[in-house]
């Protein structure tokens, strides 16, 4: 044990505080009042909501469930009929994994990172409050559509031509697209939010190799996030696409293809096993080390576990797809693929039971939680490996034994830790910690009825019980494992209710006097915590800080380290560098405020009246969400206060641009996700062409010269305005708005072009992913537009200038990828018909 | 500080390679046939053992955190290369792509 404060023994700041600075620093960082909590941005507020909301969902669907497995109880039930069975288990699939299951993990991210980092809030407090409210209102608005009979029954992976505006007419599926992909960019939302956190926001010293677990976890989900939610965002546009204006990306007869929606879906879908379960695990390995008292073996391992599943997970896909006829070459990939994932995951699967091997695990509700995880999710994996098997997923598909497996996974592999973190985080967030007894009663509850649910199904599955059917004969040998089931079933929600009403009774959240470290946790959530995080930001030198420094805790209460008070007299928070974490820069962070908030209800009317065809009225919503965007982004990028005295002699700036900005990496961050989706969109063309060749131009248009002009013109203008800004306010305003005309002008000329030569967006397959390929570039340039716009407004209000240039930064980061992205547009487009012909 | 990301990306050398061997087998076999194929197979692993034996071996002797989780990394990614290659040992090339 030591004493030591930073890395020169000292500590950043001396005793007695000048008086008056901790009372600044809480009316900095006070709430909003009443009913204006809504307005708050802080993360442990939002915290709250979305882990609720999330929560909330959860019980939602599983009283879904329960309806269920009622109907499967006994034979020819007719307690449900056919089209409701289809809408509830449709509906089942989609909330858990879209409403609960990704924003618990996100939810638990913004409530646990900021403090775990020693960071006072995230960076982008207003987009983590846009994102929850997003989820929120899109979410409520699509469970209801459950209510009046409007709501999707072609499974929560929609197929197509199931799903398509022949065999699925009405809204139902259009709710699912739009809702859904809209709820998908909320999570996106939040990705980027956590990842800019976590490399950014950390505390001095918390180099990556001291990084929790949690962290890494959490970095590792939202990159994952970030790569595969693309995709299915893609794909829902393009059924979209295809149920509005009948342009047949998946209609087999007009050279489309059913299968490259399971392609796309699939390429989410698969990781979307692992961006759940990723973090999960991350709260395991927090929650093992402190009830075994010891650190984590193999934490560098766990590292490496955690970054190659986030990798292998994106080659397992097709895994999902081996019964429609793919050829046995690319299905031996896949299963070798999915072999091979087994691996990372296995080695943190040791680790844990190494760590509680190498402490004295004490057995608290927490630690029941995580053993049920390790039997449920080893016996998930070890089925997972069985239908990774080609010849036996052949027998096994779209049986009952699928439906065991990916519960064993999805339960053990997320429900359980959830459970667990509830259990052991609860103390740090409030007044008291959740009942011990309680707690190990809800366990056995839910363990035992979670086997009895779903261990039958592997064997009704095995005996020949499809999916997805609302009845069944009696005398198949099916009667007695499915009553087996839903008895379990109705345990696992008296388990759940235990927990409900542990919640009722001993939950009582707050942002200033919670129980406290009653586990002898080592990291920093554990830290007296308040609105503003810690009262001082510790400096980092191991891996569990308030084991290596007992006194820490007390020293940080007191202010001794860094940044002790607010230093511009708002919100702020330190940016250190992503891999050694030292201090680069003092952000000042947003209050409340209502332009967000406003933004989020109006984008969840926007996408929701587009769904009812209420055109007028979604673009009017459309209208009031710009108008509050820029409400919220017009005090964004606040000019230099010039330098802040964080302790320790360090002097940071007030204002910096460039990479060193956390918006900037925000934007590359943006930049990653709709390279994604592009990147989606060129194997969904290729692969149409693959299927259908026929359906490729002969002799294509000629090459279009004028639109390859205006992109370079565009480009030349890009870096016009990049060495104006210093010097010409005119000149640049010209070179700005010049160019993004010119790209304008490129990509329409693009488009008709097409549209001159006869081309039709419903005549084919190909010619859909020709006019595919416009809407898709139309929308970065609609977005370049407005960040234009945005940007000539605040030069004309003296708030952009060759120093104070985030805003411009940032467009031109997005504009230089709209060019890349055109011309790549182009040379497909234009370029592979006259390859392929 | 982008070199670190990179190097912690060596699975990117086997995420690229098996891109290359899926797709590859739908582009190339429908239209040059399955010695393409193989060469296309046999160029794209030689590529992907490249980098990451060069991850390795340049990792190796390092004891920081980036180094070792690197080396590590570059570890996996050669199994992962070399796992998803088996296959085009054991299934034959192009067949069920036309």
């Amino acid at each position: 044990m030591t004493r030591a404060a930073t890395a020169t023994g000292e500590y950043p700041n001396d005793l007695p505080r000048p008086e008056g600075e901790l009372e600044r620093l809480e009316a900095a960082w006070e709430l909003p009042k009443g009913w204006r909590i809504v307005t708050a941005v802080n993360n442990t507020v939002i915290g709250y909501f979305y882990i609720a909301t999330a929560f909330g969902f959860f019980v939602l669907a599983g009283i879904l469930a329960l309806l269920m497995r009622t109907q499967l109880a006994v034979p020819d039930n007719t307690f449900l009929g056919q089209e409701t069975y289809n809408q509830i288990f449709t509906m089942h699939g989609t909330v858990m994994m879209f409403l609960f299951a990704v924003p618990a993990v996100e939810a638990m991210g913004v409530l646990l990172l900021p403090q775990m980092l020693g960071a006072r809030d995230l960076p982008f407090p207003r987009l983590g409050a846009f994102a929850f409210w997003a989820y929120l209102i899109g979410g409520l608005v699509f469970f209801c559509t459950l209510f009046v009979g409007l709501a999707p029954s072609g499974g929560w992976f929609m197929y197509p031509p199931l799903t398509s505006e022949r065999f699925s007419p009405g809204v139902g599926a259009d709710f699912w697209l739009l809702g859904i992909g809209f709820i998908e960019i909320s999570a996106i939302a939040g990705a980027i939010e956590i990842i800019v956190g976590v490399l950014r926001t950390r505390a001095p010293g918390m180099t990556l190799d001291r990084m929790p677990i949690f962290a890494w976890t959490m970095l590792v989900f939202a990159g994952m996030v970030v790569f595969a939610f693309p995709a299915v965002i893609l794909a829902t546009i393009l059924l979209e696409l295809e149920r509005a204006f009948d342009w047949p990306f998946f209609i087999a007869e007009r050279g489309g293809d059913p299968l490259l929606w399971q392609h796309l879906f699939w390429f989410f879908g698969h990781p979307e096993v692992y961006i759940i379960f990723l973090p999960a695990a991350g709260m395991v390995s927090m929650i093992v080390p402190a009830m075994a008292q010891t650190s984590m073996v193999g934490h560098r391992l766990i590292v490496v576990a955690l970054i190659a599943t986030g990798f292998f997970s994106f080659g397992l896909w097709v895994h999902h797809m081996f019964t429609t006829g793919l050829p046995a070459l690319s299905l031996g990939f896949f299963s070798a693929a999915s072999m091979a994932v087994s691996v990372p995951s296995g080695l943190q699967v040791f680790a844990w039971i190494a760590t509680i091997a190498a402490g004295r695990l004490r057995l608290t509700a927490a630690s029941l939680f995580v053993l049920g995880f390790l039997f449920i999710f080893t016996l998930g994996g070890l089925t997972g490996v069985m239908v990774a098997m080609v010849p036996f997923d052949w027998q096994a598909h779209d049986t009952y034994f699928v439906v065991a497996h990916f519960h064993y996974v999805l339960v053990g592999g997320m429900v359980f830790p959830l459970l667990c973190a509830f259990y052991y985080w609860a103390p740090a967030f409030s007044r008291r910690p959740l009942s011990e007894r309680m707690g190990k009663s809800a366990f056995w509850l839910i363990f035992i009825g979670f086997n009895v649910a779903f261990f039958p199904m592997h064997i009704s599955g095995l005996i020949g019980m499809p999916r997805r059917v609302y009845s069944y004969p009696a005398g198949l040998g099916w009667d007695l494992p499915n009553l087996i089931s839903t008895v379990g079933a109705f345990i696992v929600a008296a388990g759940i209710l235990v927990v409900l009403a542990d919640f009722l009774r001993n939950l009582r959240p707050t942002l200033t006097k919670s129980a406290g470290d009653v586990w002898k946790g080592g990291t920093l959530e554990w830290l007296e915590n308040h609105t503003y995080g810690a009262r001082s930001v510790p400096h980092v030198d191991s891996r569990e800080p308030l084991w290596t420094h007992p006194r820490m805790s007390e020293d940080v209460k007191k202010g001794r380290y860094y940044l002790p008070g607010t230093m511009t007299g708002g919100r702020e928070t330190i940016v250190t560098s992503p891999v050694e974490a030292v201090p680069q820069y003092l952000m000042r962070l947003p209050g409340p405020g209502w332009p967000h908030l406003i933004a989020a209800v109006f984008t969840a009317a926007f996408f929701l009246l587009l769904t009812v065809k209420a055109v007028a009225l979604a673009l009017a919503c459309g209208g009031i969400v710009i108008a509050a965007m820029i409400a919220w982004m017009w005090s964004s990028d606040p000019a230099s206060a010039g330098e802040a005295d964080i302790g320790a002699g360090i002097s940071l700036p007030t204002y910096v641009a460039g990479p060193t900005h956390p918006s900037w990496w925000a934007m590359v961050v943006v930049l990653l996700v709709a390279g994604a989706l592009y990147l989606s969109y060129v194997f969904g063309y290729l692969y149409l062409w693959t299927v259908s060749p026929a359906t490729w131009p002969t002799t294509p248009i000629s090459m279009p010269s004028w639109p390859v002009t205006c992109l370079i013109v565009s480009g030349v203008a890009l870096a016009a305005a990049t060495r104006l800004l210093g010097s010409s306010r005119l000149l640049f305003a010209l070179a700005l708005a010049c160019g993004i005309g010119a790209l304008l002008v490129g990509l329409a000329l693009d488009a008709w072009t097409q549209w001159q030569s006869g081309l039709r967006p419903s005549a084919s397959g190909y010619a859909a992913m020709v006019y595919a390929n416009a809407v898709l570039q139309a929308q970065i340039a609609g977005v370049v537009t407005a960040m234009g716009a945005f940007t000539l407004a605040r030069l004309v209000a003296g708030r952009l200038d060759a120093d104070r240039r985030v805003v411009f930064d940032n467009l031109a980061l997005l504009w230089g990828y709209a060019i890349g992205e055109a011309a790549l547009g182009l040379l497909l487009t234009h370029g592979f018909p006259r390859v392929a012909g | 500080m982008f070199r670190t990301f990179l190097r912690l990306g060596a699975p990117l050398a086997w995420a690229l390679h098996f891109l290359v061997l899926y797709g590859a087998e739908f582009l190339v076999c429908s239209r040059w046939g399955s010695q393409a194929y193989a060469a296309v197979v046999a160029g794209a692993t030689l590529a992907a053992l490249a980098v990451l034996v060069f991850v390795v071996r340049s990792t190796a002797a390092g004891t920081g955190f980036v180094d070792r989780v690197a080396f590590a990394l570059g570890l996996m990614g050669l199994g992962g290369v070399l796992a998803t290659t088996m296959p085009a040992f054991m299934i034959p090339m192009c067949v069920g792509t036309a």
